[in-house]
């Protein structure tokens, strides 16, 4: 394949990094300010947890699009948690088990009924939203003060849901790289049914993937309501497109079989959360960011599919 | 056999059937410590059927089994390899986005520390270890992807010295493999048998069942037709032990015309072709030999428009083609058989019919809207089916990928008949198909030239160039370097040029 494509999915992504930065900080001066990196750090969080559990699932050659629906199910019951009084322990567990709960359903219908992942948890994002809805009574919830405090707190300057971004991208990193389940999970994205007669467990392993990109998701949904301590009916509503974007912008195929955590996800969540950023920044209409990120997936997936018709054979 | 011997593995009475039809018949034999046993029978003689009952594959209905002396009964194929059988099958298991030392290990990494993380030092020694015994120097790092076919059979084995097997199965190992990996492959499988491994080797290639192995036992309808050490044997009796009839003529002949000038490539330059011109008359089959990699493929391709032409021109009856697309090819009457079936040719978990028809399903539509004739449809497919005599046992119901290999080729042969091409372009028709299909798959191409389609046959197998050929043209290095007529066919001289360059 083209020398091109090859070199440019290799170091493209820094490239890309790089321009954004020079040309937003050339349009405004406010995008380098301290405030402003903080901003953008804080806003990449729920996306790079999201990104990460995503990019599990799409390495076993999955896809998950109930991403976004989980993401508002999981906070919804965090905020009725907190509303009735429980701490933040309380909700943060009952957020990550329900993401564990709808990430074990996804893995369950994929592995053992052998339903396309697609449709799968298509239906999955029709009933997590359809519950989270039913649950708040299509209300507005709001989290109170316990959002000051998960999106306030500071640790030597920088906010505390960064850290947890970085011990999320670093568990994922070990397991993905140290562990056999990584290599595993990239052998089955590769070639499933080869990967089961090597003896590789491949339902356990799959059902592991969806599983944690549903505990991942909950996990970003209440940290991204956090910030803005409130939670519409239409929260997280299509995310996962944007999650999908930033993980194959990250270097994870589509075609499953191949990604990494670090830098790619990191970098795929940084580069989607500049832009929506810089484009803040600079005023412009709300309605050119669906296009510029449709155009982030379309060129993100084109240099894939180039990519992957060139290798792997 | 006598008790003198120590043997490895016994297979003692074994049958099995498969819904009511008695494929293995009480199959005896045995594989001695250091030695080589080649397994030799047609496509459905049992081969297969008998190795997946070693391997775990499949249970046997009767019989039994005996690896090392003790009673031999595995579940399952993990079962099987933790005993000691090694099964190399015919389509390899890599990942190729997984490194080497990965794929060795990919299912029991060796792990290490408290937290049970990969010890990818010890994974990366092992797989030196054993790629070091092969004599293959390829760092363990290296991903499969970068391989080339033979270094990947190579890791394949790797993969079960590793395991210290003490029966390896190969299935027809060499079907992808150029002379030169191949030699090493037999190289390596010569040390493994030394450093005494017992070594079951299953292939169609009869040279190479004699070259290697020590003794061999023909299969036929499930039952052994002979076991005995290689020095009793010749390829004649062989082939008529395998095929059960006296196949003395391997090529059928047939009567036929040879009409005036149908198909003309004028210059082709592409990829690895370096100015090649053909021509082909009506009723002709033209062979093409060549080393691997001498640009036969290429040129294939490049006609057809598979591949980018540099320069050149391709006529039908006078009529240029331009440009050159398959879909325009396909248009003038051209049809084009890949050599890779598997992935080019065939829909593998279709039916026969909808893999028949379905370059054909635009001719079978009528009205306005056209729909699709479903009385026709039936028709055609059943008519190619006797033709062709493909064994399918419901056409309607069988998926493509139950069928064997040479009844698989025999549908993507009659897939493309269907359209009645004026030529045929064939890449490699015979590749990993049994005597019986290959003498089968012969009489239909004679079958094509007789109605006065011109053939293009390319082959590495300079036998049946000569044996069904009416002209051979040689390339070497992406040029025509020879060209011979059926009178003045001489083997050495073929090979000479293909080899060489020149006689």
């Amino acid at each position: 394949m083209a020398e091109w494509v090859k070199k440019l999915s290799q170091y493209g992504i820094y490239f890309v990094f790089a321009v954004l930065i020079i040309l937003f900080s050339s349009i405004s001066r406010v995008f380098l300010a301290s405030g402003n990196i903080i901003n953008i750090l804080q806003q990449t969080v729920a996306l790079g947890i999201a990104t990460v559990g995503m990019s599990f699932v799409m390495i076993s050659g999955g896809i998950d699009t109930s991403v976004g629906s989980v993401m508002y199910l999981a906070s919804c019951a965090g905020a009725q948690m907190l509303n009735k009084g429980f701490g933040i322990p309380a909700a943060l567990t009952v957020v990550i088990l329900l993401g564990l709960l709808a990430g074990s359903v996804n893995g369950i219908v994929i592995t053992r009924f052998k339903v396309a992942p697609f449709i799968a948890t298509l239906a999955t994002t029709s009933i997590a939203r359809g519950i989270g809805l039913v649950t708040s009574q299509a209300k507005m919830l709001f989290l109170g003060t316990a959002s000051y405090v998960i999106a306030g707190t500071r640790w030597f300057g920088i906010p505390v849901t960064v850290y947890v971004l970085i011990t999320v991208v670093l568990l994922a990193d070990f397991f993905l790289n140290r562990k056999s389940f990584g290599r595993q999970l990239l052998a089955i994205g590769a070639d499933s049914l080869g990967a089961e007669k090597a003896g590789i467990f491949v339902k356990r392993r799959v059902f592991t993937a969806y599983l944690i990109c549903g505990m991942l998701a909950g996990l970003a949904g209440f940290l991204s309501t956090a910030q803005i301590s409130a939670i519409d009916p239409k929260f997280a509503s299509g995310y996962e497109f944007t999650v999908i974007s930033a993980t194959v912008l990250g270097g994870t195929s589509l075609f499953g079989g191949k990604g990494n955590i670090f830098p790619g996800i990191l970098m795929g969540a940084l580069i989607v959360t500049i832009i929506e950023n810089g484009l803040n920044i600079m005023n412009a209409s709300p309605y050119i960011y669906p296009i510029v990120k449709g155009l982030i997936i379309f060129f993100a997936v084109m240099v894939d599919s180039m990519k992957s018709s060139g290798e792997m054979r | 056999m006598t008790s003198q011997r120590d043997d490895v593995l016994q297979i003692k009475d074994i049958s099995k059937s498969f819904s009511g039809v008695e494929v293995l018949k009480s199959v005896s034999l045995s594989v001695n410590k250091g030695e080589i046993l080649g397994l030799v029978g047609q496509n459905g003689a049992g081969k297969s059927t008998l190795m997946n009952i070693v391997g775990g594959v499949l249970p046997a209905d009767k019989g039994k089994m005996c690896l090392m002396g003790n009673e031999f009964k595995p579940l399952n194929p993990f079962m099987a390899e933790k005993m000691g059988i090694a099964f190399i099958h015919q389509e390899l298991n890599l990942f190729p986005n997984l490194s080497i030392a990965e794929n060795m290990f990919i299912d029991s990494f060796p792990l290490k520390g408290p937290l049970r993380t990969v010890n990818f030092k010890a994974a990366r020694k092992a797989a030196k270890a054993a790629l070091g015994f092969l004599g293959v120097s390829i760092s363990p790092d290296k991903k499969v992807q970068e391989l080339s076919m033979g270094q990947r059979q190579m890791v394949e084995i790797a993969k079960y010295i590793n395991r210290n097997a003490i029966v390896i199965i190969f299935d027809e190992p060499t079907t992808s493999l150029s002379h030169k990996e191949k030699e090493m492959l037999f190289r390596v499988i010569c040390g493994l048998r030394d450093k005494g491994a017992a070594i079951i080797y299953i292939s169609h290639i009869l040279e190479d069942i004699f070259e290697l192995c020590d003794r061999a036992v023909v299969l036929r309808d499930g039952r052994v037709i002979k076991e005995a050490s290689i020095t009793e044997f010749d390829s004649t009796t062989m082939i008529k032990m395998m095929v059960g009839r006296d196949l003395k003529q391997i090529f059928p002949t047939v009567d036929k015309k040879i009409g005036q000038l149908a198909f003309e490539a004028r210059e082709i330059k592409a990829n690895g072709v370096h100015g090649v011109s053909l021509s082909l008359h009506e009723g002709e089959i033209v062979g093409m030999f060549g080393l691997m990699g001498a640009g036969r493929t290429e040129f294939a391709k490049a006609i057809f428009g598979v591949e980018k032409i540099e320069s050149g021109g391709v006529f039908y009856k006078g009529e240029q083609i331009n440009p050159i697309t398959p879909r325009n090819c396909i248009r003038h009457g051209i049809a084009f058989i890949t050599e890779d079936r598997r992935y080019e040719g065939l829909l593998m978990p279709k039916t026969v019919e909808e893999n028949l028809l379905c370059a054909f399903w635009d001719k079978l539509t009528s009205g306005p809207w056209k729909w699709i004739n479903v009385k026709q449809e039936g028709e055609n497919a059943a008519k190619q089916i006797k033709n062709l005599q493909i064994k399918t046992a419901d056409f309607k119901t069988q998926p493509v990928r139950n069928l064997s290999g040479g009844n698989q080729q025999k549908v993507v042969l009659g897939k493309w008949l269907m359209l009645e091409p004026g030529v045929i372009l064939l890449d490699e028709p015979t590749k990993g198909v049994d005597v019986g299909a290959k003498y089968e798959i012969y009489n239909i191409i004679n079958q094509i030239a007789k109605n006065g389609s011109s053939v293009l046959l390319i082959s590495s197998e300079m036998e049946e160039l000569i044996g069904i050929c009416d002209r051979i043209i040689i390339i070497h290095d992406g040029l025509v370097k020879g060209e011979f007529h059926k009178e003045t066919y001489d083997s050495e001289a073929i090979l000479k040029v293909a080899v060489e360059g020149s006689v």
